[in-house]
């Protein structure tokens, strides 16, 4: 039983570790990118986004998938999701998009959802709930509903109301399993 | 008003977030549970301004208040059918807001005065009471959407009667009164008489099919007859002086009518706190033991600040209250010990 507890808590050292550690490098990438932001041409900065994005989500996946250290993996995989939604909000910027935060907020869950569902990861659909959190906070302020389109803002009902009743039914098929 | 600003639902979000902590602490649900039902209930907001936005572009026919309620509805469902606890407490945090605010739409025009609000959330909440325990009776201990309907019920009568018993609710009722009672408005008495014949068929209902005890049934009548009074009573005259209508204002003395409504309602507050207490002895329900006891707790500190601070000589008032407090504590405790350690047998 001690030696149990001993490597429960030894894995959960490695995610906490990980995780601040993804956390630090994608700290530095972005100041460094940030401070040479300003010099950068539309093409480029589309590409340092969409790639990042692709390197972390497939270093990640490779990681997690092929060198089973779901930890460490987990982590890139949330560095690709912090990516994604730092470059829809990058892009809105640099195209000087009339939207207004909650579209941003809305997109951002709607694709972390996506990643979740694809690793059925616990972290990440509650990381994907606090940016929905978010996007409620938004459309709460005055005039939040005038500027996000109609569809996005039930494309995110659907999402939510769909995620939930399959998180729902892949619960209760796995409880029935093991009993 | 201050139910108007959009950052109202934010704010109540912060305060809830304590809550849903407090919550998940209490119900133990396991983790792919707990995070489908967050996304049921983060449906319903988003639901409610989809709704909001599809009414905003066909030109408003509907006022926007009631896409609150219909989301809120929605999420009845959904909790009901799903067995989701959050999900049921954000229909019921919206079909709170949904009263809010288009009760204010419905009072304002005509000058209607505001106690109605309050009574109405009061007769909410007494209804939420009594589902609750009807819901448990009929399905036991397992059942998290009775916990929910009894949290609600006990924890925000308890807070409601808390305020109107201090000089603050006091004034609040002063200034709430003025105004035209609520006959005059249609929509208003429709939804009145509805929750009253609600809660007189709900909790006689209950006391047949015994979910509700005989001193249940009486404090919910204590209750909504108390609220029933204020909202029928004519304008208030709470303090001596105009100057007294502001809130928090400390020096001002009660005039008959003041002292008259202080008495009543922390009178009937105690007893309202008592009977949790004894509530959670006789079904067994320590939540309903540690809640009770700790608005007693809260009851004795609050009203020496609020009430008693410039009556008696602080020395001899600390000491009394001190001893006062020490007795309760050491009965209380004694007593509760002895009854969760029966029930947890």
């Amino acid at each position: 039983m001690a030696e149990f507890k001993k490597k429960d808590e030894q894995k959960k050292t490695v995610y906490i570790i990980s995780i601040i550690g993804a956390i630090l490098i994608g700290a530095g990438i972005f100041s460094f990118i940030a401070s040479n932001w300003s010099s950068m041409g539309k093409s480029i900065k589309i590409l340092i986004i969409i790639a990042a994005m692709l390197i972390f989500y497939g270093v990640g996946w490779y990681v997690r998938e092929k060198k089973a250290l779901l930890r460490t993996g987990m982590s890139l995989i949330f560095l690709g999701t912090i990516t994604y939604g730092a470059g829809i909000f990058l892009i809105a910027q640099m195209f000087h998009l009339r939207v207004s935060w909650a579209d941003g907020y809305i997109l951002w869950m709607i694709g972390t959802v996506v990643v979740a569902h694809a690793f059925f990861s616990p972290f990440l659909f509650y990381v994907s709930l606090l940016l929905g959190v978010a996007a409620l906070g938004e459309l709460a302020m005055p005039g939040g509903i005038i500027w996000t389109p109609t569809i996005l803002l039930l494309t995110g009902s659907i999402v939510s109301f769909r995620t939930g009743l399959l998180i729902h039914k892949k619960n209760n098929e796995a409880t029935r399993e093991v009993r | 008003m201050f139910f108007f600003n959009p950052i109202f639902p934010i704010i109540l979000l912060i305060l809830a977030l304590p809550l849903i902590v407090l919550l998940f602490f209490i119900f133990g649900i396991f983790r792919f549970a707990l995070i489908s039902d967050l996304f049921f209930a983060l449906s319903i907001p988003f639901f409610s301004f989809s709704l909001m936005s599809i009414n905003q572009n066909i030109g408003s026919p509907i006022s926007a208040t009631w896409m609150m309620l219909f989301a809120s509805i929605f999420g009845f469902f959904i909790a009901h059918y799903f067995k989701k606890p959050y999900t049921l407490l954000m229909s019921i945090v919206y079909m709170a807001l949904w009263w809010g605010m288009q009760g204010i739409k419905w009072m304002r025009p005509q000058l209607i005065e505001s106690t109605y609000l309050f009574v109405g959330f009061i007769f909410f909440f007494l209804i939420s009471y009594i589902v609750g325990n009807v819901r448990k009776k009929q399905n036991g201990l397992v059942d998290h959407l009775s916990k929910i309907y009894l949290l609600v019920g006990s924890l925000m009568t308890t807070i409601t009667l808390f305020f109107f018993s201090t000089r603050a609710g006091i004034v609040a009722i002063g200034d709430m009164s003025k105004g035209i009672s609520f006959y005059i408005s249609t929509p208003l008495t429709i939804v009145f008489s509805i929750l009253l014949l609600t809660i007189g068929a709900s909790s006689f209902y209950g006391f047949i099919k015994k979910s509700l005890l005989i001193s249940e049934l009486l404090m919910i009548f204590l209750i909504v007859g108390l609220f029933v009074a204020i909202a029928v009573s004519p304008k208030q005259i709470m303090f001596m002086g105009e100057q007294c209508s502001v809130m928090f204002f400390p020096t001002c003395s009660l005039s008959v009518t003041g002292l008259l409504w202080a008495i009543i309602f922390n009178i009937v507050l105690f007893i309202e706190i008592l009977g949790l207490v004894l509530i959670g002895y006789i079904k067994k329900n320590s939540f309903f033991i540690n809640l009770g006891s700790l608005f007693l707790f809260l009851f004795v500190v609050i009203k020496y600040f609020d009430w008693f601070f410039s009556f008696l000589d602080k020395s001899i008032f600390f000491i009394g209250a001190g001893i006062l407090l020490l007795l309760s504590g050491w009965l209380l405790e004694k007593e509760r010990r002895s009854m969760l350690s029966k029930i947890n047998v």
